[in-house]
């Protein structure tokens, strides 16, 4: 399969979601949610401003034109996805593969979610969406997710999609608060067959812009 | 504090791992080549694996990889560190190994490789990946060591199994091996306890410029440590002296309490710190509510930065025993072992009778490994003595300490010059130079004397604009000059160069006090025979850029010096003054016309001629100058003038005393024959001497590129010398309008 990465995704649809790539629009309410849910994704992610705890307006106006920059190439290195509500349109949470080798190809998700709209199941349904889009859409062979055994809600969400658990890596992770370096679990789905059903379609724009 | 604080690991990039078949070695540009030739040979079995391996790879394609491994390892905190691997035997290239996807804030390493394929199968691999696990282990504290690979790379897999990596994960269609295009699974080997790893006997790395030398200082929250400076000579000295009994009775050094024996510490431990290539870390330690120094500790030759073994020695002035400064400052030193260099181990050892010292290192945990009879030897008796070993692998169990240190900003420069005369002197061995000291350190310039075990050589670095100084003793040289160095070899990158050892100590240092007049006079006497051979070199050093200050110039020069409006006042010379400066203008011209037809011929002067640019040798009884940098051509008596002078103020010296009348005899003797005429140059030369040192120190500070700057007590001190110069010549003038 060549060239899937051309086929940029431009709406994504489930049952209650939305999924798309960013837009500038969506400052105000990224913003918003990224610093209502600090405390809870600081420790897992390094992109969060460790000394400060959170970041400032002015690192997501980086992380914006990052995304832009990225969305403008051809197999990028990560590509990042918004999700929000269908019915509120309120965003409420990122999937980012942080690694992608396309010559296989594999993609490796992480994700965080607006500590508010926890417990309403919005991620699993997400990363639900974007491993079939991954599979269909982009050839893949293999979505991958891991997370530290001293993080169960992230875990329940590969756990939940019937991904297959691949082994545990020791002192895989770190805590980026407590400086505590975890286990890991690895999760992986290797094809749509097990993973739960769920209607979705995809817009697909032809090209890179 | 400091990001790193927080993570305990020390992030020194490794320059080279030693073992007994191999050494891993940062990639060198210069062995393409060689890298080229064998992947070339190697691309049949690592092109599956690795794609950049394409077969129709060119030299300039590895090049450029080179040096991008090269970037990559030169970067702080850098993601990935690369490193050739050789045959230590043939020198043969091996291969290469890398850390990848590095986490140092945890830290975990991945680690990566290939071989020549001509090479494989001898065990080369297992063992560069085994020394490089132990590395990342000891030297970065890492708590994950993975090794992933395909599940068909038959060779790849093989090598963490034999190092009892634990397979945690088979990742299901994950690999894809480019020769094929087929997709296989990889296999997650890691392995997180040192332990587990085989034991590799006669491993030793080299990390670049270990943090430990960017030390500043470490605070507590009553004491500075630091490393020694020089200038902590006299204040140490007296804290030994103070603590004598105590000191002699345990320290064998202390045998020798002189302010020589101090000072040879403190210069020794300058050069260890500044050169980084000398294995000790002696440190002051201060008292901060009196600033006094009331210690020397730091990490003592028993250390091995290339295990992680530091070991920690102390005593403390008794003025300030009983109040627990030593538990506080070896507990810092213990932490900062840990916390920035990385230890595996600190150790503090004691004669079994030391109770004091036996009670520090039970306060701070440390754990009692037995008895050791090892050096030094007790004093009393001189017999190797019995000592205890305490020591900890860790800081966990230290008693609490607030603490932080810092570094020193910006790039050392000595260890670069020092590589360079290792070089210069093909001198290979690290810890060759362990005798050598730290002179001079100015911020502007260092004088460094290398004992290279055969013999003594001065390394000196000089401001850019002063490294004329390489240029005019090597002229000098050729010249026929004797009784100053000679140049063994120079180096414009970084403005230094190595010169022959021509005398033992410094006039200044062997009279200690008390003026010998003759070999004074001895020196003097050959300092006029340097000017007067060079008069007809004259013409070859202005060319190489020696200034010319010559009577002819001598006048232009003061008006341009006095012209300088902002220069004036930026160095509090008032508005009434600079008027009267302006006024003497032609007084100063009238002068050197008078002065130039005394037909005395104008030559090299020493701008800076006193008994501490005069080095004496013990033996031979001879007298050499030195610090020729700061030479000018001009008139000759402005130096010797400025000799006398310096001479009579450092020693007391009465103008009527027989000695400075001898001194002025023989100093001016064989200039003029004319007495009437002679007194009337000297009289001249005194009238016009401010303005010499005036252009001197100007063309110094210009050099030192040293601005006027209220905040630096050096400028400050500097500038001063300049608004007293204008002072003392006004003085001079008006004592003419007076007459």
């Amino acid at each position: 399969m060549k060239y899937v990465s051309k086929k940029v995704l431009k709406k994504l649809e489930t049952p209650r979601l939305i999924l798309r790539h960013h837009h500038n629009d969506d400052f105000d309410q990224y913003l918003e949610a990224e610093q209502s849910s600090a405390v809870d994704i600081a420790p897992w992610f390094g992109w969060v401003n460790q000394d400060r705890g959170y970041n400032t307006a002015d690192d997501i106006k980086g992380y914006f034109s990052y995304l832009d920059e990225i969305n403008s190439i051809d197999k990028p290195r990560q590509l990042h996805f918004f999700i929000f509500n269908k019915t509120s349109n309120q965003y409420l949470g990122t999937i980012i593969f942080f690694r992608i080798d396309w010559d296989i190809p594999y993609f490796y998700f992480s994700y965080w979610l607006d500590s508010r709209q926890s417990g309403n199941g919005y991620m699993t349904e997400a990363v639900n969406a974007l491993t079939r889009l991954c599979f269909d859409v982009y050839g893949a062979k293999r979505v991958q997710i891991s997370a530290s055994v001293k993080n169960p809600k992230s875990l329940a969400v590969p756990k939940r999609l019937n991904f297959n658990l691949e082994g545990e890596l020791r002192n895989y992770s770190l805590h980026l608060s407590t400086k505590e370096v975890t286990n890991s679990l690895m999760y992986a789905c290797c094809s749509l067959d097990n993973l739960p059903s769920l209607e979705c379609n995809w817009e697909l724009s032809g090209a890179l812009k | 504090m400091k990001y790193h604080m927080q993570f305990s690991n020390n992030q020194n990039p490794i320059s080279e791992i030693k073992t007994d078949r191999i050494t891993l070695a940062t990639p060198d540009i210069n062995k393409a080549s060689l890298i080229f030739d064998a992947v070339k040979a190697s691309a049949e079995d690592i092109y599956p694996w690795l794609p950049w391996a394409k077969r129709d790879i060119s030299l300039k394609d590895i090049e450029n990889y080179i040096n991008h491994f090269i970037d990559c390892n030169k970067k702080d905190n850098p993601s990935n560190l690369f490193f050739d691997i050789w045959d230590n035997e043939s020198d043969k290239y091996l291969g290469n190994i890398y850390f990848g996807q590095i986490e140092w804030r945890a830290p975990a390493f991945s680690i990566g490789y290939w071989i020549d394929s001509r090479e494989s199968n001898k065990g080369y691999m297992t063992e560069a990946v085994n020394a490089l696990s132990h590395v990342a282990f000891r030297h970065f504290k890492a708590k994950r060591i993975e090794i992933s690979t395909s599940n068909e790379n038959v060779s790849a897999k093989r090598i963490p199994k034999k190092l009892n990596f634990d397979l945690e994960a088979e990742f299901i269609c994950h690999h894809k091996n480019y020769a094929t295009n087929e997709i296989s699974n990889t296999l997650v080997y890691s392995c997180v306890d040192e332990n587990k790893l085989p034991k590799l006997i006669n491993l030793s790395w080299k990390s670049r410029s270990p943090s430990i030398y960017k030390l500043k200082q470490i605070e507590t929250p009553r004491l500075l440590i630091r490393p020694v400076q020089l200038g902590d000579e006299y204040p140490l000295n007296k804290a030994v002296n103070n603590s004598l009994e105590l000191l002699q009775k345990w320290q064998p050094w202390a045998k020798d309490p002189s302010i020589e024996a101090t000072r040879y510490f403190v210069q020794r431990g300058v050069f260890a710190w500044e050169s980084g290539s000398v294995v000790d870390f002696p440190m002051v330690v201060i008292h901060k509510e009196d600033n006094k120094i009331i210690a020397a500790s730091g990490y003592n030759d028993l250390s091995d930065v290339a295990q992680g073994l530091y070991e920690v020695g102390y005593w403390c002035d008794v003025d300030y025993q009983g109040k627990g400064y030593v538990t506080e400052y070896a507990n810092a030193l213990t932490r900062y072992a840990f916390d920035a260099l990385g230890a595996a181990k600190v150790v503090i050892s004691m004669q079994v009778e030391n109770e004091k010292s036996i009670a520090v290192a039970k306060r701070l945990n440390f754990t009692n490994e037995g008895i050791k009879d090892r050096d030094p030897l007790d004093c009393a008796s001189d017999k190797a003595e019995e000592n205890y070993i305490y020591a900890v692998n860790n800081a966990d169990n230290l008693p609490d300490l607030k603490y932080s240190w810092s570094d020193i900003e910006g790039n050392l420069p000595v260890p670069k010059i020092i590589s360079w005369t290792k070089n210069t002197l093909k001198i290979t061995d690290d810890k060759a130079f362990g005798s050598s000291k730290a002179i001079v350190k100015t911020p502007w310039s260092n004088v460094l004397a290398i004992n290279t075990g055969d013999e003594i050589i001065y390394l000196k670095q000089t401001p850019i604009d002063l490294f004329l100084e390489a240029e005019i003793i090597k002229l000098l040289c050729a010249s026929g000059i004797k009784n100053i160095p000679q140049i063994i070899d120079d180096n414009k990158n970084e403005h230094c160069f190595l010169m022959t050892k021509c005398g033992d100590v410094t006039l200044r240092d062997y009279f200690d006090g008390n003026l010998q007049i003759d070999v004074l006079k001895q020196a003097i006497v050959s300092y006029k025979e340097l000017q007067h051979s060079t008069v007809k070199y004259v013409d070859g050093l202005l060319a190489i850029g020696v200034p010319d200050w010559r009577l002819d110039k001598f006048p232009g020069l003061y008006n341009e010096l006095i012209s300088n409006a902002d220069y004036l006042t930026d160095n509090n010379v008032t508005i009434e003054q600079q008027k009267q400066l302006h006024k003497y203008k032609d007084r100063v011209k009238n002068l050197c016309s008078e002065l130039a037809t005394f037909g005395i011929a104008e030559t090299l002067n020493h701008s800076d001629f006193h008994d501490n640019n005069i080095l004496y040798n013990r033996t031979n009884k001879t007298t050499a100058i030195i610090d020729l940098g700061e030479t000018a051509i001009n008139h000759p008596l402005f130096s010797i003038h400025a000799c006398i002078e310096a001479v009579k103020n450092r020693y007391h010296l009465t103008e009527d005393s027989t000695d400075y009348k001898s001194l002025q005899q023989c100093a001016f003797d064989g200039f003029l024959d004319d007495k009437q005429k002679f007194d009337r140059a000297i009289e001249i030369i005194t009238l016009l001497f401010p303005v010499y040192l005036l252009f001197a120190q100007k063309r110094f500070l210009d050099a030192i590129h040293m601005p006027f700057d209220a905040n630096n007590p050096l400028s400050v001190k500097q500038h001063e010398k300049i608004n007293k110069g204008f002072v003392w010549f006004i003085k001079n003038m008006e004592a003419i309008n007076a007459k």
